[in-house]
């Protein structure tokens, strides 16, 4: 015990004992209260506040330092396994249960035992083995239950999360891209590496359904890229099928809710797929978008077709030569319509792998001979499905445990990403390009050095005892050069830092390619997503919030809009379909569209539905312009569709669109033509943190409207006033315009002094139709920086926000959509 | 009663292994040839539920012994016998009506399982 203390004398060593005691009797003390705290959470179910724990940290710290100088080796040893597991608590990556609970306590009496025995003895000795074991075994266990329950604060857990999702949209990206390019095999060696990533992340946070299911893609992946097999379609719905399994068990453990109940059967059907490639190590797959398009094909002539796949034992010699025998014998009882693959290619290579051959012939009610014709030596596996119109394949022989029909994975895959639309994913984390926190840094440099000015000016002002006139004047030029200086730096920051809340619109893009592909499969209609404009950058939460309205006017495109092939090809079109999804910059708003090459919306249709509905009456409908008609599919409850598809058409209609657009002081245009295509045009602030708005004064109070809304200012003389429906209405270049009084909409107290003279009028628009906004004073144009209100106003309507003018005073920020829809 | 198997081979040795390997099956092996033109004689005489045929066989090789049979009896089952460079011979085989081929060298298990797949017994 104090073979390293040789140097100290003993009476040194009794002195430096006695101040260690003294001052340990306040560290153990703070250890036993803050324990019994712990024991009292514990007990309650109640939480340990940190400063608890960290309390405890701190004295288990202090005690094995002062312990390791006098060197009171147990005691070190005993308060280093305390300060570990405590610090393990502190960072969260365990939690205080009973279980570590027990064995802290049960270390601090072991401690205070050792204390004791120090004070008879001066040394510390006692057998602490027991208590270090427990240590170990506690913190083993503790370890991989805890590892279950994520904490969502855990700054890894954030970081895989960004992380993750991001590869995820990638991996879509690129097998979308390679499902169009099957010969790029370097798009397969990208996908491998995002899955690896995927994999390797996941295992590291112990998402262990997440790395189990990336750890079987990575299985297809890699045969792919080793073998040079082109997957076919089967295999990539599989593999989109997974990938969505997997946002979706990276969700569900973020939200902290269940597993999706079909993970088992996604999970089991990965499996069958590896085990494929397991058992053959390179089974040669047959490509089944050839055999699907035959047997649509041969369907359509009106054929009764058998698909039959045969596949042949890896280690039989001359497979081509079994592969004739079956094509022979098949040929001597029925039609063979196609056989894959074809004799030449079985012929040129002799393969050291496992070959399904698939044959589709004439369903001639033979099944027992066609049984007997391939029933023959180094055929280990065989399938006879019948083959019928909805192309539900039945399969009536003899099931293969290995080769599933494509129409199951179909449907696995459809349900996950189904329930994908219903998380919407908003993650607070946001990735900035490096360049912008760059310029940031910059202008904060630059604003350290006007500080500098600022200062010096202050001297010179400080040493300027004789009010000279001309110095004073001098000073004032530099003061005033400096402040626009800082105005300008101002106005620079305020832009840098809105720009890195700036991310490109490319990521919610990419998604809807994936989002197209889904549907027309679903659909059976062949649509192309043709993007325009995807590094056009806007404000990461209008990005997040746009996700869900463009996904509706996606579907609705794709599934009202585009009609299908037959029609098509009817009304003179090319076959596939196209939608287009671009993005620019006007101005202060970004412009999206979502415009398809469809059959249109033929308002005539519309007018009689709303009719039919009781929206409107026959009379009204008579003076409405055609763009009014169609602003009519806006309204809640309204659709022209004819038939409910699983996509669209079940009241989740463009009034949900519209109030979503609106909601980021966004506005809708629409614009169609029968027979050549619909375009929807969403106008959207560049962001909602600054807004350029027009500032009036109403009853002595200043109120900013949105300049987005805002389409003219008018001043108009009483005389010009009607009274229409006991509402005031003015014309305007022909059209009546109705004007509204603020203090209808707000409640806010009405001026003494009724405005008798010319009327100030602002004309705001929604879009769809304009009012006159009456108002006391106009004071002009700015930038305003919006504070959101907090939850208590949320209830009063007509207003966003508010802001803070330059001298200080609050303006409250209209919300003049809510104001159109009030009157 | 058991299925009867006709053997027919040049080889003496091959007649014999392939004898070694149907009988404990449960089958009979009824008769063997030397020739093809003994195997369609044998087969006439016989009339077996199989027929084990060499494809290189002197005086009518196994082909031509194929054809005749599977004129005598078109759902006649026969076993081609091959060597693995053969192919051309096998194809022409194939194409003529064989039920299935055995290559030489033999692998044991896999002649017991095209005779009794041939058979409908497995």
């Amino acid at each position: 015990m104090e073979g390293n203390n040789n140097s100290m004398s003993e009476s040194d060593r009794r002195e430096m004992l006695s101040d260690f005691l003294i001052d340990c009797e306040v560290l153990l003390k703070t250890l036993n209260d803050k324990l019994l705290v712990c024991e009292k959470a514990i007990s309650s179910k109640g939480t340990i506040a940190d400063v608890d724990i960290d309390a405890m940290f701190r004295a288990a710290h202090s005690i094995k330092g002062a312990a390791s100088f006098i060197g009171l080796e147990n005691i070190v040893k005993l308060t280093h396994e305390m300060e570990n597991i405590l610090q393990k608590i502190k960072n969260k990556q365990i939690l205080m249960e009973e279980k570590i609970f027990n064995v802290l306590f049960k270390a601090f009496d072991k401690l205070e035992a050792l204390f004791e025995r120090l004070k008879e003895t001066s040394f510390d000795d006692g057998d602490i083995e027991q208590e270090i074991v427990s240590f170990k075994n506690v913190l083993a266990f503790v370890t991989e239950s805890s590892s279950n329950s994520k904490n969502k604060n855990d700054k890894y857990w954030q970081q895989y999360l960004v992380e993750t999702i991001q590869n995820i949209d990638d991996f879509n990206k690129e097998l979308l891209n390679y499902e169009k390019n099957k010969d790029k095999i370097d798009i397969i060696d990208t996908l491998f590496r995002i899955t690896h990533t995927i994999k390797g992340s996941s295992g590291l946070l112990k998402v262990s359904n997440a790395h189990k299911v990336a750890h079987n893609m990575e299985n297809i992946l890699n045969y792919a890229r080793s073998s040079g097999q082109q997957l076919d379609n089967y295999w990539i719905s599989a593999l989109f099928g997974a990938i969505d399994l997997i946002k979706e068990i990276v969700m569900s453990q973020n939200d902290n809710r269940p597993l999706p109940d079909n993970i088992n059967k996604v999970l089991d059907n990965l499996n069958r797929l590896n085990s494929i490639i397991e058992n053959s190590n390179s089974a040669i797959v047959v490509s089944n978008d050839q055999v699907e398009e035959k047997i649509k094909q041969l369907i359509t002539q009106g054929n009764n077709i058998l698909k039959i796949s045969v596949q042949l034992e890896s280690d039989l010699s001359m497979k081509s030569m079994k592969a004739l025998l079956l094509q022979e014998k098949l040929a001597r009882i029925t039609n063979i319509h196609l056989m894959l693959p074809s004799m030449e290619v079985l012929e040129k290579e002799d393969f050291k792998k496992d070959v399904t051959i698939i044959f589709l012939i004439d369903d001639k009610n033979n099944q027992t001979d066609i049984k007997e014709a391939i029933n023959i030596d180094g055929v280990t596996q065989f399938n006879i499905e019948k083959q019928s119109i909805n192309n539900s394949a039945t399969a009536t022989a003899t099931a293969t445990p290995t080769t599933p029909p494509a129409s199951n994975s179909n449907s696995n895959s459809n349900s996950i990403s189904n329930s994908n639309q219903h998380n919407h994913l908003e993650i607070s984390t946001i990735k900035v390009d490096s360049n912008k926190i760059d310029t940031l840094l910059n202008l904060s440099g630059e604003l350290v050095i006007l500080r500098a000015k600022f200062s010096q000016i202050l001297h010179r002002l400080r040493q300027e005892k004789n009010f000279d006139y001309k110095n004073i004047n001098s000073i004032i030029n530099i003061f005033d050069e400096t402040t626009s200086s800082l105005g300008k730096m101002a106005s620079e920051i305020q832009t840098s830092v809105m720009q890195t809340r700036m991310i490109p619109i490319e990521g919610i893009f990419n998604r809807f390619k994936r989002t197209v592909r889904d549907i027309s499969h679903e659909l059976g209609k062949n649509i192309e997503l043709v993007t325009r404009g995807e590094d056009t950058e806007l404000d990461k939460k209008i990005v997040d919030s746009l996700s869900e309205p463009l996904t509706h006017m996606i579907r609705n495109a794709a599934d009202h809009g585009i009609e299908d092939q037959e029609e098509r090809k009817r009304a003179g079109k090319a076959e596939q379909g196209t939608i287009y999804l671009s993005a620019s910059h006007r101005g202060n708003s970004i412009c999206i569209e979502v415009a398809d090459d469809g059959k249109g919306i033929d308002h005539n249709k519309v007018l009689k539905s709303a009719i039919e509905k009781g929206i409107l009456t026959e009379e009204k409908a008579q003076t409405m312009s055609k763009q009014d008609i169609l602003n009519l599919i806006f309204l809640p409850g309204f659709s022209t569709a004819a038939k409910v598809t699983g996509i669209s058409g079940r009241g989740v209609g463009m009034d949900v669109v519209k109030n979503m657009i609106n909601s980021v002081n966004g506005i809708v245009e629409i614009n169609t033509e029968v027979g050549s295509g619909t375009s929807f045009l969403l106008k959207i602030p560049l962001t909602l943190a600054i807004i350029q708005a027009l500032n009036v004064i109403v009853a002595k109070e200043v109120y900013s409207i949105p300049i987005e809304s805002v389409v003219e200012i008018l001043k108009v003389h009483p005389f010009d006033i009607y009274s229409v429906d006991g509402n005031e209405t003015v014309k305007l270049r022909g059209h009546a315009l109705s004007l509204i009084e603020l203090e209808n909409v707000i409640k806010v107290q009405s001026d003494e002094n009724k405005r008798m003279g010319i009327k100030n009028i602002v004309v705001i628009t929604n879009g769809q139709k304009q009012v006159g906004l009456v108002i006391d004073d106009l004071i002009g144009k700015d930038e305003m920086v919006i504070k959101s209100l907090s939850e208590h106003f949320s209830h009063v309507k007509g207003i966003t926000g508010a802001s803070i003018l330059g001298d200080g005073r609050v303006a409250l920020i209209l919300d003049p959509l809510a104001i159109m829809r009030e009157i | 009663m058991s299925k009867q198997i006709l053997i027919a081979d040049d080889a003496p040795i091959i007649r014999l292994m392939l004898k070694d390997l149907i009988t404990p099956l449960g089958y009979q092996v009824i008769a063997e040839a030397s020739n093809g033109e003994e195997a369609v004689e044998k087969y006439k005489e016989f009339k077996p539920d199989l027929v084990t045929l060499d494809i290189i066989m002197p005086q009518k090789n196994g082909i031509q012994a194929l054809a005749e049979i599977l004129a005598i009896n078109p759902k006649a089952k026969v076993i081609m016998i091959t060597a693995i460079d053969q192919k051309e011979y096998l194809t022409n085989a194939i194409k003529t009506g064989a039920s299935d081929y055995i290559v030489k060298p033999f692998e044991e298990e896999r002649v017991r399982s095209v005779i009794r797949k041939a058979l409908g017994d497995l």
